[in-house]
């Protein structure tokens, strides 16, 4: 052994492969232990620390245990090794003044593979030096202090540490941090239980073969620490992702006794990670599928391809239903839905597209269409009831094709049941799907438009063979090409043909037409037109001139000349005849629009083309006259009253292309006299819209209108009659009423009283308002009268006459009221109608004018009369108080109507002059100013 | 029932303006009795009367210079027209006079003549 320490060599090297014994030191009292032999029991080390406390200045010699031993007195009874670890033990010590100290001491045993001790460790407790030297003992204060600090952070620190701390002690959990209480969300009762309790029964079924295997092969090697990750179940109930660090501590015989775990919750970061781990799967998949998708041969069918991409859209998205619509004539046609749980394709769903415009169009303008809100977004609110809720549809990515450069169809990618929300990656996937489907439809229409140009030019050749069609091909001036259609109709043979000259064949044209088609041909060539056609009569080989028409095809060199100058030859024969046939009918139909009364007008290219005879005679324009109207000229000649409406409803009939229509309106002749007109219209549109001949029949309905107007006139009558007759009937009921309820409420009153004076007072009343009553009845009378017609006898009445005599009637109100009188009337002005009623007219023109006349200024009553057209007019004009007609214009001419509030006024004077002038088949109006006068006009037939 | 402090009568007809002063003197209900020929004057003074505002108005239809209606129109342009209980006074028993009588917020009622003590109560059932 020499003069080493075996005991301190062989426990530093123990410690270096325990930690948990080394950690119990440090953490204990660091460095007051000794280490004792127990196999040699005379052998004992104390560390350097213990004996300086125990005042020795020097240690013994290394290699002398025994007088280690000798320093400590200590003995160990044999069941003490059986008891726990560490026990606890009462020890002395002796210091350099050879007093014995007492000192508690925590034992460890360090054992062999066997089990059996071979060493025993002594750490001393805490303090236990107090008395040790009986010096420094506020060194020793000290000292606590800062193990007490020490302690406290340690404390602090396990406590606010995010990872859980937990002890498990002989398959017993005997110490658990908050931290690690929290994240398990245990309460402390909970802990408790858990003491009793299998930790294994918290793991995840899932992990629990793992984190058994991990814990018992980490003990089976006993290996001082292992690493897990699992599934913990918390106190809640739910699972969350643990990162144990487990330090495992064997006993001397190798047996794990202590656990020591520091758990960290991973949930967070293990969700991420498989989150991102299934994202990148679905890239892989997506990526997998979109490569497969595009190294398939192009040559597939394009329905094919359509079910190649719903398949793959339904697993590369992991959805149920992935569908192709196309748009087609206002349809939203399911070209192809796949359904992965079934398997199946089909495809019998229709949408109307005019039911559901926001979809359309929110999908027009997006590259995808994605809504997390589908049952309130406005987008999809169309869809609800017919499409998404019948299917259960819960989140949709539609994408929509374009093709050819327009919007043909939509991708749509529906997941069901539950919420899903798209990736970039989903969007992206579904987006190189619809690329696909574009190209592959792009290639579909160019792949039929190849299919189409081929069968053309097959079916090209099968015209040119067998069609009466000719057709013959130029090449350099030389024919290079005779169809045996050509060959036939003409009755030469190709050889024949081929060998022909231009000249040649120019000789074989009709004389008349040879010329023409000359020029046409090579003014055409000249201008380097690509497409031309002709029309001239062809000699065969008969003699005999077929009218042909040839559409000609030229292709042109960069110099100018044609290279190809392709011929196709119709016979136009029969269309020629037709055309003849045409033209006699149309003579035909000249004949009888010459012939008929009603005139007939064509309008070609906005110029008047054809004026028929009766159409000339009709409005007595001379024949070059019409020839020369524009529209607008004849326009100009239609009745203003009229143009407002009749112009602007051509107008709309053409807008509308209306082959057909009628209107009516009244023009002016030659002779400045309106005539009514009904016109049939019957018009040709070109390809463009715009009418190309517009004819007319025209036919003169002016003795139907006059008639229409007479019924109109009539019925007006009829109308007022009717107006007046309820006016009329109103009146009487209101007036006499007036009456009668004065006199019954009188005789009321009259009944009710006794005193004779009041019955007096009544009587009178009752007799003014009998009085009364009867003058109403009798001006009813008069009215009835008049307009009955009983008195009226018309005889022709010189107007200035009658004026005259009534003035002298009324001399005396005249000088009185200095009235003065104009008169202007021709001396033979001769109207027809009643002399009492002209009469009673005057008289109250006359008597109004005075009776109303203006404080302010004399009386001025201007009287005139003259012819204008077919009436006379007489208009009495005075200077007088003048009558507001904004309020009153409506009941001027109303029974009882006073406007001054004069008493005497009774409000029947105007009433009887409009009854009576009407009567006699006149008519009154009347002219006002308040403040200025009053004007009466009088219209006489 | 409450008596009546103010009535303005605007009637044209002699005889039922006396008949009708009669009545209401006899009802007893009627304090002030005040006749108007024309609508005219009663506007004017209804405008100049500062705060004398009648209780009732019993309004004809059919007189001169205004008649009943127009003089309702000037009536309802009135910054104080809610203060006015017009009642209609005619002899009309036309339906299409009543319906227009109830286009006007100041007519509380129409009443045909002849007018009687039974009518002139119900008038009062407004108060």
């Amino acid at each position: 052994m020499g003069n080493s320490n075996y005991l301190k060599d062989d426990f530093y090297q123990h410690l270096k492969g325990d930690e948990e014994l080394f950690g119990k030191i440090i953490t204990s009292n660091g460095k007051y232990f000794f280490v004792w032999d127990y196999v040699n029991q005379e052998h004992l080390w104390i560390s350097g620390s213990v004996l300086k406390k125990l005042g020795f200045k020097s240690e013994p010699p290394e290699n002398d245990l025994t007088t280690w031993k000798s320093r400590l007195k200590f003995t160990l009874a044999p069941n003490d090794t059986l008891q726990g670890n560490p026990s606890k033990k009462e020890i002395t010590l002796e210091n350099s003044q050879k007093i014995t100290i007492k000192a508690t001491a925590n034992l460890f045993y360090i054992r062999n593979q066997e089990k059996e001790i071979l060493r025993v460790l002594g750490v001393l407790e805490k303090n236990w030096f107090k008395d040790a030297s009986g010096a420094k003992i506020s060194k020793k204060n000290k000292f606590e202090k800062t193990l007490q600090e020490s302690q406290n952070r340690f404390k602090f620190i396990s406590e606010n540490i995010s990872d859980g701390i937990y002890i498990i002690e002989n398959d017993q959990l005997v110490f658990a941090s908050k931290a690690y209480l929290k994240m398990m969300d245990l309460s402390e009762e909970q802990k408790q239980q858990s003491h009793k309790k299998d930790m294994f029964c918290m793991v995840h079924p899932d992990d629990l073969e793992m984190v058994k295997g991990a814990i018992y092969g980490a003990a089976e090697n006993k290996q001082p620490s292992v690493k897990y990750i699992f599934r913990c179940l918390t106190g809640k109930g739910e699972y969350k992702w643990r990162e144990d660090i487990m330090n495992i501590h064997y006993d001397a015989s190798g047996k794990a006794f202590r656990a020591i775990t520091i758990a960290r919750d991973i949930t967070q970061e293990k969700i991420e990670k498989i989150e991102s781990i299934k994202k990148q799967e679905s890239i892989d998949l997506q990526n997998q599928l979109l490569i497969k998708l595009y190294s398939n041969v192009m040559d597939n069918a394009l329905e094919n391809k359509i079910k190649e991409v719903t398949i793959l859209a339904a697993k590369g998205l992991t959805i149920d239903r992935a569908s192709f619509w196309e748009i087609k004539n206002e349809e939203l046609i399911c070209k192809n839905l796949f359904d992965k749980i079934e398997e199946v394709h089909s495809s019998d769903a229709i949408l109307d597209v005019r039911t559901i415009p926001k979809y359309i169009s929110a999908l027009n303008n997006k590259t995808a269409f994605t809504t997390d809100e589908m049952y309130t977004d406005q987008d999809t609110i169309e869809l609800i009831d017919n499409y998404l809720r019948p299917l259960g549809v819960t989140d949709m990515l539609d994408v929509p094709i374009r093709a050819n450069g327009k919007f043909y169809g939509v991708l749509c990618c529906e997941h069901r049941d539950n919420p899903r929300v798209w990736s970039e990656n989903d969007i992206s996937f579904a987006r190189a799907l619809a690329d696909y489907l574009s190209l592959a439809l792009e290639e579909d229409s160019r792949k039929q438009a190849e299919i189409k140009l081929n069968e053309n030019q097959e079916k090209l050749k099968f015209i040119a063979e067998n069609t009466s069609d000719g057709i013959l091909v130029f090449e350099s001036n030389a024919m290079t090409y005779v169809s045996p259609a050509y060959s036939k109709f003409s009755g030469y043979s190709e050889e024949y043909m081929q060998n022909l000259s231009l000249e040649n064949i120019f000789s074989l044209v009709h004389p008349e037409d040879r010329e023409r088609l000359r020029i046409i041909i090579y003014s055409n060539l000249g201008k380097q037109k690509q497409n031309f056609s002709y029309e001239y009569r062809f000699k065969g080989s008969d003699g005999e001139y077929q009218w042909r028409e040839d559409s000609a095809n030229v292709i042109y060199k960069p110099d100018g000349m044609y290279s190809k100058y392709i011929l196709i030859s119709r016979d136009i024969t029969e269309r020629k005849k037709t055309e003849r046939q045409l033209i006699e009918s149309e003579q035909q139909l000249r004949l009888i629009t010459e012939n008929t009364s009603d005139g007939v007008l064509v309008i070609e290219n906005g110029k008047l083309s054809y004026v028929s005879p009766s159409y000339v005679k009709l409005l007595n324009y001379p024949k070059e006259v019409y020839l020369n109207f524009t529209p607008e000229d004849v326009y100009s000649r239609f009745h203003p009253d009229d143009i407002v409406t009749v112009q602007p409803f051509i107008q709309e009939c053409l807008a509308r292309h209306l082959k057909e229509f009628k209107y009516e309106f009244r023009f002016r002749a030659s002779d400045g006299e309106y005539h009514w007109r009904e016109d049939s219209a019957n018009v040709i549109y070109d390809e463009n819209g715009k009418y190309s001949k517009y004819i007319v029949v025209t036919r003169d309905i002016s003795a139907r209108k006059e008639a229409e107007k007479e019924k109109n006139r009539l019925f007006q009558i009829t109308e007022k009659q009717n107006e007046k007759l309820i006016n009329f009937t109103h009146i009487v009921s209101h007036d006499i009423r007036s009456h009668t309820s004065n006199l019954s409420m009188i005789l009321d009153l009259f009944e009710e009283t006794t005193d004779p004076q009041e019955q007096k007072e009544y009587f009178s009343m009752l007799k003014q308002s009998t009085d009364k009553l009867s003058d109403t009845i009798f001006f009813l009378n008069e009215t009835v009268a008049i307009q009955s017609g009983e008195k009226g006898k018309k005889v022709r009445l010189n107007l200035k006459k009658e004026i005259e005599k009534a003035i002298l009637g009324i001399n005396a109100i005249i000088k009185t009221n200095k009235v003065r009188l104009k008169i202007n009337i021709e001396d033979h002005l001769e109207i027809e109608g009643t002399q009492s009623y002209l009469e009673s007219i005057i008289f109250n023109l006359l008597t109004n004018a005075i009776k109303y006349k203006s404080p302010e200024r004399d009386p001025v009553i201007k009287i005139k009369a003259g012819k204008i057209a077919e009436e006379i007019k007489l208009s009495v004009q005075d200077n007088g108080l003048g009558i507001d007609l904004e309020t009153n214009k409506d009941k001027i001419f109303g029974m009882y109507k006073t406007f001054h509030g004069n008493p005497d006024a009774v409000g029947l004077g105007l009433f009887m002059m409009k009854n009576h002038i009407e009567s006699m088949g006149g008519s009154i109006d009347v002219e006002s100013e308040v403040g200025v006068g009053t004007t009466f006009n009088l219209y006489f037939i | 029932m409450k008596k009546i402090d103010l009535t303005y009568i605007l009637d044209d007809d002699n005889i039922f303006i006396f008949v009708l002063m009669k009545l209401l003197a006899k009802n007893e209900n009627f304090n002030r009795v005040l006749e108007f020929k024309n609508g005219k004057d009663l506007l004017e003074t209804l405008t100049n009367s500062e705060g004398n505002i009648p209780n009732v108005i019993l309004l004809d239809i059919n007189m001169p210079v205004l008649d009943g209606w127009q003089f309702l129109e000037k009536l309802e342009a009135m910054p104080n027209k809610d203060h006015f209980n017009v009642f209609i006074m005619t002899s009309s028993i036309d339906a299409n006079d009543i319906e227009k009588s109830k286009l006007f917020s100041t007519v509380k009622d129409f009443i045909s003549k002849p007018i009687n003590k039974e009518k002139l109560d119900r008038l009062l059932d407004y108060f």
